[in-house]
This record gives structure tokens, C-alpha cells and sequence, in this order.
């Protein structure tokens, strides 16, 4: 019955059409593993920073934006690992380099009353260093969703530059 | 055929156009709470805090200021959300069809909402909140789900509808007697 046939043609095409290529299984790619791991490691360096800043921060704004930053890399981060997991690649979890961990911890050492400011120059430096290097590296990646996850993160980035650019100028206060 | 005049009782009083808003509005603040209190709640869940959405919103009158400025903006953000769910819901209203049952206003609203969400993420948060456009970008499918409990919180219209004209189909209060004529 011709009914019946195209009911069978269409399944078949929708299943056709609903079937992925397998993920890949293993490391990702030499430079895509190294890319990768260098995201993966500046969003926990970033969350440490947020972290710390929600805790010592004397202005209000600046905790905010502590949280701000502890939260939206914390969900960067997390979509970055269900996306390595999605092809099955295995990022390395890095530790903190040595001059991050230097830097958090002239953060710690500073008095209350010097910590906004340092912190809040700190930040911007950060992320303008970070969106660079992430625009360098955009070019040379070829993988379609890891393209699309840094088109959707520059801009938080840049967003938190502009907030610890706007905090600058309001000189920190609450 | 017959040449007797048939009649027929309908339902013939239509909503009046204050009553449509009346139930526009009210379930225009149900399913804005639902969807806000979703939205809320998903972004906790994910680290990214329980105020981020209405702050969100909120940047469109404070800018970026607003993810990062006192408690106001977060009151700000909330107004602005019901104004738009309202306005969003009194559509809703207007155009469901009298007499649709609650099952109907369920698939109507879920589909009404996947417009809502094309109209106001690609059509409105662009040119009156690029802030929020760039965020929404960075969680995109979350964004759909809570406008999908918007649409679901809109099933509440024709119980309100029932309940603000006061009766059923068959009050008289409500209908009258139609002789139809061929």
C-alpha cells in the first residue's frame, strides 16, 4: 500500500536523520587538548578569584561582581566539560600555574582596605589577556561547537572586563 | 427540508474586552511567576545564582550595571518581567477561542510560547538589552525551557475566564435564545 510505504520511508529517513557519527573516543587532538586545558584551567582560576573576592571584598559591588564571576565561569566551565564529554575527550585537569597561585595569594596577604582595588585592576588585566588569547586561538580551531562555545563566551568575558573597568571608575565603592 | 425555523441556544455573550484583560492579566502573573521562579532556580542549581535572571533583565533600563548594582535593579528586573508576561498573556487571551478547554489552552500556550521566546530573544532582547542577548546566548536552551513554563502556566486561562464570568454555558444569564433562518 502506498501509505504504508511512505510511513516506512519516512521512518527510516527521520531514523537516518536522528543517527549521529559515533564520538570519538580518547584525547582530543594535540592542539585542541592543549586549548582546552588552557580554558579548563583559567575558569577554575577564575572561580578561585570570584570565590575569594565574594569573601574579602569590602565594597558590595565588588563581592557582586566576585559572584558574578565565581557563577558565570562556573557555568562555563561546566558546559566546556559536557562538551569535551559529548566526544568523548578527556580534558586534563590542570592546577593553578605558579603565577596564579603567587597572584592569589598577594591577594590573601593584602589588607582589607587595598584588597577591591588590587583585585578589580587584577581582573581586568586577566580578561583582557584571556579574551586575546581566546581570539588568537579562535581562528585556528576547526571543530564547529568548540567554535560556537568561544563565539558565546567572548562576550561574558568582555562583560566582566567592563564590569572591572566600570568598577575602576567608580573607584571601588559601594 | 423543513421550513421550520430551527433555534438553538448558544453561548452568544462574548468575553467583554475587560474581561479578557482581567484573565490576560492574572495569567499573565501566574505563568510570569512560574517561569521566573523556574529560571531562578535552574541558574542556582548551576552556580550561577539565584538573582542572575532578574538582574538580567534588568540591564535593559541599567545596563551592565545592573549585574552588580544594590538589591533595586533586582525589583526592577522582576517589574519589568510581569509587564511582559502580562502583556504577553492578555494576547494570549484575547485570541484563544471562547470555550476552549484547559487541554486546548495547554498545547495552545506551549506553542504560543515557542513565538514568545522567537519574538523576544531574536526580535526584542537584541535592540533593548544586548547585555541579556549576549547571556542568553551563553545558556540558550534554558532560556527556552522556562518560556515553555510560561506556556504551561498559560492552561490556567479558561478556568479564570470561567471563573471571572461567574457561570457556565448554560447560565441564562449568559445566552440567549437565537432563531436561525436559512
Amino acid at each position: 500500500m502506498p501509505t504504508r510505504r511512505a510511513f516506512a520511508v519516512l521512518a527510516a529517513a527521520a531514523a537516518l536523520a536522528a543517527a549521529k557519527p559515533p564520538a570519538p573516543q580518547g584525547p582530543p587532538p594535540a592542539d585542541m587538548g592543549r586549548l582546552l586545558s588552557v580554558i579548563h584551567s583559567t575558569h577554575l582560576y577564575e572561580i578561585e578569584l570570584g570565590r575569594l573576592a565574594a569573601d574579602r571584598a569590602q565594597s558590595l559591588r565588588v563581592r557582586r561582581y566576585g559572584q558574578r564571576m565565581l557563577g558565570d565561569h562556573r557555568i562555563a566551565d561546566r558546559k566546556l566539560m559536557d562538551l569535551a564529554r559529548a566526544r568523548g575527550w578527556k580534558i586534563e585537569s590542570a592546577a593553578l600555574s605558579e603565577e596564579e597561585r603567587l597572584h592569589l595569594q598577594a591577594l590573601v596577604a593584602l589588607p582589607a582596605a587595598d584588597f577591591d582595588v588590587a583585585f578589580v585592576s587584577g581582573a581586568r588585566e586577566g580578561h583582557r589577556e584571556t579574551m586575546d588569547r581566546l581570539a588568537a586561538a579562535e581562528g585556528t580551531v576547526t571543530d564547529r561547537a568548540i567554535r560556537r562555545y568561544l563565539a558565546v563566551t567572548m562576550p561574558i568575558l568582555h562583560q566582566h572586563w567592563l564590569l572591572a573597568a566600570r568598577l575602576l571608575q567608580l573607584g571601588s565603592r559601594a | 427540508m423543513s421550513r421550520f425555523p430551527e433555534t438553538r441556544r448558544h453561548e452568544l455573550s462574548q468575553p467583554l474586552g475587560g474581561t479578557k484583560v482581567a484573565v490576560g492579566f492574572l495569567s499573565g502573573v501566574l505563568a510570569g511567576a512560574a517561569m521566573l521562579l523556574f529560571q531562578s532556580v535552574a541558574y542556582w542549581h548551576l552556580g550561577g545564582g539565584f538573582w542572575v535572571p532578574e538582574r538580567q533583565v534588568a540591564c535593559a533600563l541599567y545596563g551592565l550595571d545592573a549585574l552588580i548594582d544594590p538589591g533595586y535593579v533586582v525589583a526592577a528586573g522582576i517589574v519589568i518581567h510581569f509587564t511582559t508576561s502580562v502583556a504577553w498573556a492578555i494576547i494570549f487571551s484575547a485570541i484563544l477561542p471562547l470555550g476552549a478547554s484547559t487541554w486546548t489552552a495547554l498545547w495552545a500556550g506551549l506553542a504560543y510560547s515557542v513565538g514568545v521566546w522567537g519574538v523576544m530573544t531574536y526580535g526584542v532582547l537584541p535592540w533593548f538589552n544586548e547585555y541579556m542577548y549576549q547571556r542568553v546566548a551563553f545558556m540558550p536552551e534554558w532560556n527556552l525551557y522556562g518560556h515553555f513554563v510560561y506556556g504551561f502556566g498559560l492552561l490556567a486561562t479558561p478556568s479564570l475566564r470561567r471563573r471571572l464570568r461567574g457561570g457556565n454555558l448554560s447560565s441564562r444569564r449568559n445566552s440567549r435564545i437565537l432563531p436561525l433562518t436559512p
